[in-house]
């Protein structure tokens, strides 16, 4: 919505978060630094053919390396190299946490 | 002349593609363009053993064969058409040895396009290093295609790569995704009306018909098994897993243990560079050192090539019979070319810093760092290189704005990068704030002078992030793109290709905005040194025998500068800063500075130039020792109006004067190149309406309220 840095849509976002994790499912978005994670499933179609094309598929591990201050970017480990993604888009892959 | 063996270069982004390029062809190469995009088309030659010669095309780096930026579908096109003047008789597959898994997908993909592919493993030297094994032998059994492994960088293997270009080679006999025949009814007729053998060519057709633009026939869809199609992205997505199931199942036979080199030092790395504060700490001090570097360093070639042509342009003068041609010649377009090679040495060392922060891997973390920042604004992180470099020279930028694959937010950064202080503004710069701001010391350890000096870059840059703010409001655009990218390994910089990315985007500089800037370096002689017939022929009349008259030469110096002088203000030059002056006195400006304005069109820096002549301060006005124009500057300042008796140059005026200067588009160049990269003249008009009503305004304002 606006320019701040708590803009509605944010606010949404992590009220969204904080509701699925009532329900068991935990999202990619709420990985924290130095944690390992198994994803299972990328829910939005287009975000799972980018992140197939740059070589993360369902069923591999990634570890989340750094985060990009004010709800930046965030960048993980992953098999074949290392990965950036938004938080809006990584709130939409489904993960099981590992370490 | 033998027949060519065309050959094509693929593979992801950075898997070492253009070393592999380069030390096939060394200079044997060429860039330039494809038709209808602005991508770069990168060519050479090499010579086989047998004699053959091959013509080698490094396609643009790409993922998959479904393309999600301009490049990518270049490159997917080019593999697809048969009747492509590009299309390769062999395809070599450049694969990343740390990433086997993706460099197979896009392998398996051209394979099944039924393209003859020899596979070649980069970044053999650091499987060595590690000490992993990769059984290269097992590999091509199991695909079925040659695989030769090689080191771009180090050299090696490229011998063995070349051996085995030299054989003949056929496609693959099997398809490694088979298309389900359940799809038959759909890709038949798509088979038959293209005429291809491959059924993986009409399935990628009907899961992305947008980008098959090349071929002209109406859609192929044939209306009742449409069905079929509802759903293309989770067919792509399946299509994709069955492929990555085969791919995992070969790379786990294939690889040793999963390759991890230099990820230890990458990671200390990246711990530093995206730290949260450290990192943009990190970034900003990179950057100032860059740009003290490009302006320091670049004196000293930019004097050298002013000289030259300083020199040039007096020896051809002295060889040349005197007339108007002469004139148009050294004048207008010697002096014009001057003009565009010295930016080179900047443009140069621009692209150099720069792509020394791509080639080591640095750049994607700037994006990483950038991106939560721009984003409000319309840019994506990747905006940020284009406005980086728009703080030297907004031409090169405007071309690196290619990387951004959202149309949209590359559009953005196009039409808001000119607003970054360029460095062609500096002089303007200089010559205002030496006249009015004092050079005293600001809270006893900032020079003020040089404090106004950066408040211009910040106000270049906030005027940017301004003008992207409107434009993504007024668009309505939300910037809702998807934002994936890859952080590569670091790696040293491979000198090789810098210096050939130096030399290949300097050259296109020097070819593309020269031609428009030599036109108009032209047309504005002209209008500077014609003029009405009776007027000129008066001046003359009254100078030339005082001229003759006295024996001083210093004297003499000074009545031709008046003469020059007045000659300027009677051109037609002077004829359209005089009718222009109504318009531009609320702004604090009189008609010598609307001629100035008029000839700074070509390229900022002019406007010394240009007022150096109009002041006769003499032609060594414009080159003073200590930079600060002091003949020119007292001859400004002593300048009288002689309606209202106050002086022409207040510090309003020297402040209406540099804002207009900071947002008025005021290089052909810069148009030039804009145009080219976004291929509309409505966005180019745009751009200069919407800069030159900015100038004009925020100029008035200022003016108004200061005085």
């Amino acid at each position: 919505m606006g320019k701040g840095i708590f803009p509605k849509k944010r606010l949404h976002l992590l009220h969204t978060l904080e509701n699925d994790a009532k329900n068991g499912m935990i999202w990619l978005a709420e990985l924290k630094v130095g944690h390992e994670a198994l994803v299972l499933s990328i829910q939005d179609p287009q975000l799972k053919l980018a992140l197939l094309r740059i070589g993360l598929l369902e069923g591999d591990k990634v570890l989340l390396t750094e985060q990009a201050p004010l709800g930046g970017p965030m960048a993980f480990r992953v098999r074949g190299g290392k990965i950036a993604m938004r938080r809006s888009d990584a709130a939409k892959v489904q993960i099981k946490l590992l370490a | 002349m033998k027949p060519t063996y065309k050959i094509a270069l693929v593979g992801n982004p950075n898997c070492g593609k253009s070393s592999l390029f380069n030390a096939l062809t060394g200079l044997r190469q060429k860039v330039g363009n494809f038709p209808g995009v602005t991508v770069d088309r990168k060519t050479g030659y090499f010579s086989l053993k047998d004699g053959r010669e091959v013509s080698l095309i490094d396609l643009p780096g790409t993922y998959s064969l479904y393309p999600s930026a301009e490049d990518e579908k270049v490159a997917t096109s080019t593999l697809a058409n048969p009747k492509d003047s590009d299309h390769p008789d062999l395809v070599v597959l450049v694969a990343d040895a740390t990433n086997l898994r993706r460099s197979l997908l896009l392998c398996t993909q051209v394979m099944d396009l039924g393209l003859p592919v020899v596979l070649a493993i980069n970044m053999a030297d650091l499987l060595e290093k590690e000490g992993r094994s990769l059984n290269a032998a097992l590999l091509s059994s199991l695909l079925g295609i040659p695989v030769v492994v090689i080191s771009a960088l180090k050299g090696l293997g490229i011998k063995e790569l070349i051996d085995e270009v030299a054989k003949p080679h056929q496609p693959s006999a099997k398809p490694f995704f088979v298309v389900p025949g359940s799809f038959d009814a759909v890709l038949v007729p798509v088979i038959k009306k293209i005429g291809t053998a491959s059924r993986y060519l009409a399935w990628l057709l009907l899961m992305r018909p947008e980008n098959f633009s090349w071929l002209d026939s109406d859609p192929i869809l044939p209306d009742s098994s449409s069905h079929l199609l509802d759903d293309q992205e989770s067919l792509v997505n399946n299509e994709m897993a069955v492929r990555y199931d085969r791919i995992n199942a070969i790379v786990e036979q294939v690889e040793g243990s999963p390759l991890r080199p230099g990820h230890r030092l990458g990671d200390r790395l990246d711990r530093v560079l995206l730290h949260p504060v450290l990192g943009y700490v990190i970034f900003v001090g990179l950057l100032g050192l860059i740009f003290q570097s490009i302006f320091a360093w670049a004196s000293y070639p930019m004097d050298w090539i002013d000289a030259g042509f300083s020199a040039g342009g007096e020896a051809l003068r002295g060889i040349l019979p005197e007339g108007w041609f002469t004139g148009l010649l050294i004048d207008g377009a010697w002096a014009g070319l001057g003009g565009i090679v010295i930016f080179v040495p900047q443009i140069a060392m621009l692209f150099f810093f720069i792509s020394i922060l791509e080639d080591s891997g640095y750049m994607s973390r700037v994006v990483f760092l950038m991106d939560r920042i721009v984003r409000p604004f319309g840019f994506s992180g990747k905006s940020v290189i284009p406005l980086i470099g728009g703080m030297a020279c907004a031409v090169p930028s405007v071309m690196m704005a290619r990387n951004i694959p959202s149309r949209a937010e590359r559009i953005i950064t196009i039409m808001v990068t000119p607003l970054m202080s360029c460095s062609a503004r500096i002089p303007v710069y200089v010559l205002l704030i030496s006249m009015f701001v004092p050079d005293t010391r600001f809270l006893g350890i900032f020079n003020l002078q040089g404090l106004v000096m950066t408040g211009m870059y910040f106000l270049g840059f906030f005027m940017a992030l301004a003008v992207a703010w409107v434009i993504k409001t007024v668009a309505r655009y939300s910037s809702g793109g998807i934002f994936v990218t890859e952080l590569p390994i670091y790696r040293l910089p491979r000198w090789r290709n810098i210096l050939l990315t130096m030399y290949h985007k300097s050259r296109t500089f020097v070819m593309e905005a020269g031609k428009v800037i030599l036109m108009i370096s032209m047309v504005l002689w002209f209008l500077k040194t014609y003029g009405p017939q009776e007027k000129m022929a008066a001046i003359d009349a009254e100078y030339l025998p005082k001229i003759e008259a006295t024996a001083d030469e210093k004297e003499k110096a000074t009545l031709q500068d008046a003469q020059g002088a007045a000659k300027l203000q009677a051109s037609f030059a002077g004829v359209v800063g005089r009718a222009i002056e109504p318009v531009i006195r609320p702004l604090g400006f009189d008609w010598k500075i609307g001629i100035s304005l008029l000839t700074s069109f070509a390229a900022r820096e002019v406007f010394v130039g240009t007022m150096a002549t109009l002041y006769s301060a003499g032609a060594d006005a414009a080159e003073d020792e200590d930079g600060k124009f002091e003949g020119l500057r007292a001859r400004m300042k002593a300048e009288v109006n002689p309606v209202t008796g106050k002086p022409v140059y207040t510090a309003a005026t020297a402040l209406s004067l540099l804002i207009f200067y900071a947002f008025a588009m005021q290089c052909m160049s810069t148009l030039a190149v804009v145009k080219k990269e976004t291929g509309s003249w409505k966005l180019t008009f745009v751009m200069l309406a919407y800069m030159t009503g900015l100038a004009y305004g925020a100029s008035l304002l200022v003016y108004q309220l200061c005085s």
